[in-house]
């Protein structure tokens, strides 16, 4: 690969930048998207670019999308464009997500898990009919759907948050124990993966991973190559609220909260090691904003990649390497539309090499040819 | 009185209009000096969270932060800090709440004023969480009846 | 009645145009050896320079204590020993009495920059000694008068410098500023 400087297509870029804008501008609604109904309304989209972008910026990521014209990975690339100009502050100190505030919370081990099994928004159950109704909506009755839900329901008496199911499995004894490594985390955004890695880079190169690539990944692992065999202990859905300390008093303050998909599944159980019992084997996955597949692809990859780790990779899904380099969003797609780029030069160079190389065969084919007569 | 922690007083005021906040922030600057312990700044925090299977911290993301922290001094030399970090990207609006802050844990003259504004933000955010409540509460999954009607689990 | 939101003159150094202005003539200077940048900022040249280059991600000495307890919390920068800070702010007029990080053949970008107060500087100076300079930057040679700085940190400089390693000198007067990059040769002159 290489590029060569080429003059001349300056007008041609300008252009393409207004061509670009003028089929957003031909919108017959002639209303521009508004960023709260694309955070809103396409809540699941904005989610994606978050987590993707690797930034909780649900209205900076609701902008990129509609600058982006709705590419995610495009979308995911303006986030992280947008963090690079920005200087780091802080490392908030270790959230437990137990605190968080869950607007959803299933699990599919058991039906009674401690504080109740709560569906929350999700299409698990719905048909994928198509709703023509909502082709041509009446404004107004979008306006009432907030209100009548709220006012239908009588006072909630649930508690601030829930405890984990984990937890409970734990007690009883059928998980392996809890990590002693008091590591720094792995910081992704400063380091290079250089493998082997430690299990908090690959964790943190998964949270801003492509959902796409991180679902394909995890669903060869499913479908054949590989032998994780998941059950989904626990899926939540909520806001952790993050705590820092506070500047004057150094007690712990709450900042704000973040949206978080969290999945945690329990695998086949392993013999233990020396003269520990055996248990389940476990697998962790997590993401900002509203994204279960991810999670849950996450959790079987991160579960496939301790495999790998320990053992020795038997499958791709369980080789760090070729997980790790190849989930994310923002390099992969780069590194396939780069290819757009001018490669005139390296390709006259190939066309020169491929005729000498002809040449030289039809000659040697021709010598043969006049040995024979 | 004010009986909401001082932990959450930021997030209380981050419920409020910003308009609201600021305004009450600069009627204190306007009487007592105000100086800057940490320029009040934006940037970006990293999100270390605990993983739920094995407890391991590891980095989630990034998240916008702002912060500030102030020194209040009153014209009769009452002293008092007060600071805030935000998950937001205006550090104006994390300065005037640091002022908030800083003028209701010193019960600074006027505290009280900040300390309405304070409950009022509080009560905004209570109706949020009452919102995601009734999100749980509608969907909330009844076993119960499965096991009346059929003894079977039925789950596969 | 507020630092940030009224600005006043003194406060010029922490308020962002002031530091990208000054950060624009950091670039100047250490692209242009022994060129003389002036410093509008009113507070003093070294720690204008400071407050446009440090944050909560760099370390910081100060061996001769010239940063005020209350300055430290808005510069943002870690506390470093001299053998390991990034940054470190020394008196020039005294003799220098540690020995800087000089990087590694690796990194050597994470060698130390220094910001040496001296009593003062200039393309042209009375009193001054002369500093004969060359190297990249400098279309032949050029020199730059400086007092106050004591021999021991321009001879350890020197010891100090096996390109790519080396230090990166910063000096300071009360109103301007020039660079001695690792690049730069130095040979001290007679004083006028």
């Amino acid at each position: 690969m290489s590029y060569v400087a080429i003059k001349g297509g300056k007008a041609a870029i300008d252009g393409a930048a207004a061509v670009t804008e003028f089929l957003r501008g031909r919108d017959d609604s002639g209303e521009p998207l508004n960023l709260s109904a694309i955070e809103c309304q396409l809540r699941l989209l904005t989610s994606r670019v978050v987590s993707e972008g690797g930034l909780y910026h649900p209205r900076l990521a609701s902008l990129a999308i509609k600058q982006f014209q709705g590419d995610t990975l495009e979308a995911a690339f303006a986030l992280r464009a947008y963090r690079s100009t920005k200087p780091r502050l802080l490392a908030t100190p270790v959230q437990n997500s137990t605190n968080m505030r869950c607007i959803r919370r299933i699990s599919s081990a058991f039906k009674d898990i401690p504080g109740g099994q709560m569906l929350g928004p999700n299409y698990d159950f719905t048909l994928r009919l198509l709703r023509f109704d909502l082709a041509d909506e009446d404004p107004n009755e979008f306006r009432s759907i907030a209100r009548k839900f709220l006012g239908a329901l009588p006072e909630a008496d649930l508690p601030d948050s829930f405890p984990k199911v984990l937890d409970a499995l734990r007690a009883e004894g059928l998980l392996p124990p809890v990590a002693e490594s008091r590591n720094e985390p792995f910081d992704i955004t400063r380091e290079p993966l250089v493998f082997p890695v430690p299990r908090s880079a690959a964790l943190a190169t998964m949270a801003r991973a492509e959902t796409g690539s991180l679902l394909a990944m995890a669903y060869s692992n499913m479908r054949g190559y590989g032998d994780v065999h998941p059950t989904v202990a626990e899926l939540r859905v909520g806001y952790i609220p993050v705590m820092v300390p506070h500047p004057v008093t150094g007690e712990p303050m709450e900042a704000g909260e973040v949206l978080v998909t969290e999945c945690e599944v329990v695998a086949m159980y392993e013999s233990g090691k020396a003269d520990c019992l055996p248990t389940f084997t476990l697998g962790y996955g997590a993401c900002f904003g509203h994204n279960e597949v991810k999670a849950i692809s996450m959790a079987i990859l991160d579960r496939s990649l301790q495999k790998g780790m320990q053992d020795g990779p038997e499958n791709p899904s369980e080789d760090p390497e070729f997980v790790l380099l190849h989930v994310d969003g923002v390099d992969s797609m780069g590194f396939a539309s780069h290819y757009k780029m001018p490669h005139y030069v390296t390709f006259q160079s190939d066309m020169d090499r491929l005729r000498t190389t002809q040449g030289k065969a039809r000659a040697a084919d021709q010598a043969s040819q006049m040995e024979v007569v | 009185m004010i009986d909401i922690p001082r932990q959450e007083w930021a997030t209380a005021l981050s419920a409020l209009p910003t308009k609201e906040v600021k305004a009450a922030a600069e009627s204190f600057e306007s009487c007592c000096h105000v100086q800057d312990v940490i320029l009040p700044q934006s940037g970006l925090g990293l999100l270390t969270l605990r993983d739920g299977a094995f407890h391991e911290a590891f980095h989630l993301g990034e998240l916008p932060v702002a912060r500030a922290h102030v020194v209040l001094r009153t014209q009769d030399g009452q002293e008092s800090s007060g600071g805030a970090v935000l998950i937001d990207d205006r550090a104006t609006l994390a300065r005037a709440i640091a002022i908030l802050d800083g003028v209701i844990a010193g019960r600074l003259p006027g505290w009280e004023t900040a300390a309405a504004l304070v409950e009022r933000g509080y009560s905004a955010r209570a109706a949020k969480f009452a919102e995601r409540k009734h999100i749980l509460a509608s969907t909330r999954v009844d076993f119960s009846l499965l096991g009346q009607v059929d003894e079977e689990d039925g789950d596969e | 009645m507020s630092d940030i939101q009224t600005p006043r003159a003194s406060h010029g150094a922490w308020l962002s145009p002031m530091q990208q202005q000054i950060f624009r003539d950091l670039l100047h200077v250490f692209s242009y050896p022994g060129r003389v940048a002036e410093c509008t900022a009113d507070s003093m040249t070294w720690l204008a320079l400071l407050a446009a280059l440090t944050d909560g991600e760099v370390t910081l000495a100060d061996p001769h204590g010239l940063i005020a307890a209350d300055i430290w919390p808005k510069l943002e920068a870690r506390s470093g020993t001299p053998g390991k800070a990034t940054f470190i702010v020394a008196d020039g007029g005294r003799i220098m009495d540690f020995q800087p990080c000089t990087g590694s053949l690796e990194s050597p970008e994470t060698g130390a920059t220094l910001l040496l107060r001296v009593a003062a500087l200039g393309e042209d100076l009375d009193g001054g000694v002369p500093l004969n300079l060359t190297g990249p930057g400098i279309q032949g040679n050029t020199e730059l008068f400086v007092s106050g700085l004591h021999p021991s940190w321009l001879i350890a400089r020197a010891g100090l410098a096996a390109f790519p390693l080396g230090i990166d000198l910063l000096l300071c007067d009360e109103r301007r500023f020039a660079a001695l990059p690792r690049t730069t040769h130095i040979e001290i002159g007679e004083m006028l």
